[in-house]
């Protein structure tokens, strides 16, 4: 997968995430609901997961290489993101 | 006593801008607790009692886009749900809103669109979740039992905590009410993600123009 296909993944699963947060702030009872964050939450794991194997990391935490790998990747003026 | 002080605490509580008469300004100290409340000629009248009776209400729904989508949960809706793909410039609410003794089934639809609590669904395989957007007859809706011990907002146990069972046309005027979401189906996440949202409800595109 390239890397805008993982990066997409990434989009979908976390404005998933999003959604569903917003739901159970005002349904925070809601079983259904809460079984369907796990599921997002999980989603989203692993497509940043999967992007982060690939590409780098994607957040300021996610560095667990050696050395720091955050400026490692092209810069968005080369073509990054 | 200091103006600056309630008058019946006399806490410096008061609000700094001048209230009326009849407005309690206790500030929910002990003094405030210990003393009963005065008479006050403002109050609003005597809300009514539960009254079964359903609502009848116009409600102006947003156009709707008349691009072909995926077909979401039948409009069958028992709960207060306006359904998204009426089209019409004014929606009558069913007639069973409102009912002091209509419980949102929790279990109403085709087993299909029920999700598991614990599904440990991977992205990988086909999750239970893709299943919601199956075309279906019945609207899957839960109303979890244990909301039902939140408090109702007219105490007669209901079990809604927000939708009052009051008829609808005996609610105060001049407030804004918002129809409750209930827990329903789902888009797929790659296609909720084009739509803005997660929930078909709640896909109410905005065209330019007016209702027709």
């Amino acid at each position: 997968m390239c890397e805008n296909q993982l990066l997409q993944k990434v989009y979908e699963t976390g404005f998933a995430l999003d959604e569903i947060t917003l739901y159970l702030d005002t349904h925070p009872m809601d079983t259904q609901a809460m079984a369907y964050y796990q599921y997002a939450k999980k989603a989203n794991q692993e497509a940043v997961a999967a992007y982060e194997k690939v590409y780098g990391p994607l957040l300021i935490n996610q560095v667990n290489a050696g050395s720091w790998t955050w400026t490692a990747n092209p810069w968005p003026w080369e073509g990054g993101m | 006593m200091n103006p600056n002080n309630n008058q019946r605490c006399g806490c410096p509580c008061r609000p700094q801008i001048p209230a009326p008469p009849c407005m309690n300004t206790d500030c929910g100290c002990s003094r405030c607790n210990a003393m009963p409340l005065p008479p006050s000629p403002c109050m609003p009248p005597q809300q009514p009692a539960c009254n079964p009776a359903p609502p009848s209400i116009h409600l102006h729904v947003a156009c709707q886009d008349n691009t072909p989508q995926p077909v979401p949960a039948g409009s069958g809706s028992a709960s207060l749900q306006i359904p998204a793909n009426t089209g019409s410039a004014s929606q009558q609410i069913p007639s069973n809103v409102g009912s002091a003794s209509q419980q949102i089934p929790s279990n109403v639809g085709s087993a299909s669109h029920q999700i598991p609590v614990n599904s440990g669904n991977s992205m990988s395989g086909q999750p239970a979740f893709s299943q919601a957007m199956q075309p279906a007859s019945a609207h899957t809706h839960t109303h979890n039992q244990t909301a039902s011990a939140s408090v109702s907002s007219c105490g007669c146990g209901s079990g809604n905590p927000i939708v009052p069972d009051t008829d609808l046309s005996r609610m105060p005027i001049g407030m804004g009410y918002v129809p409750w979401q209930t827990w329903g189906q789902t888009y797929p996440m790659e296609q909720g993600f084009v739509r803005g949202t997660l929930f078909p409800d709640l896909d109410l595109p905005f065209l330019m123009g007016r209702c027709r």
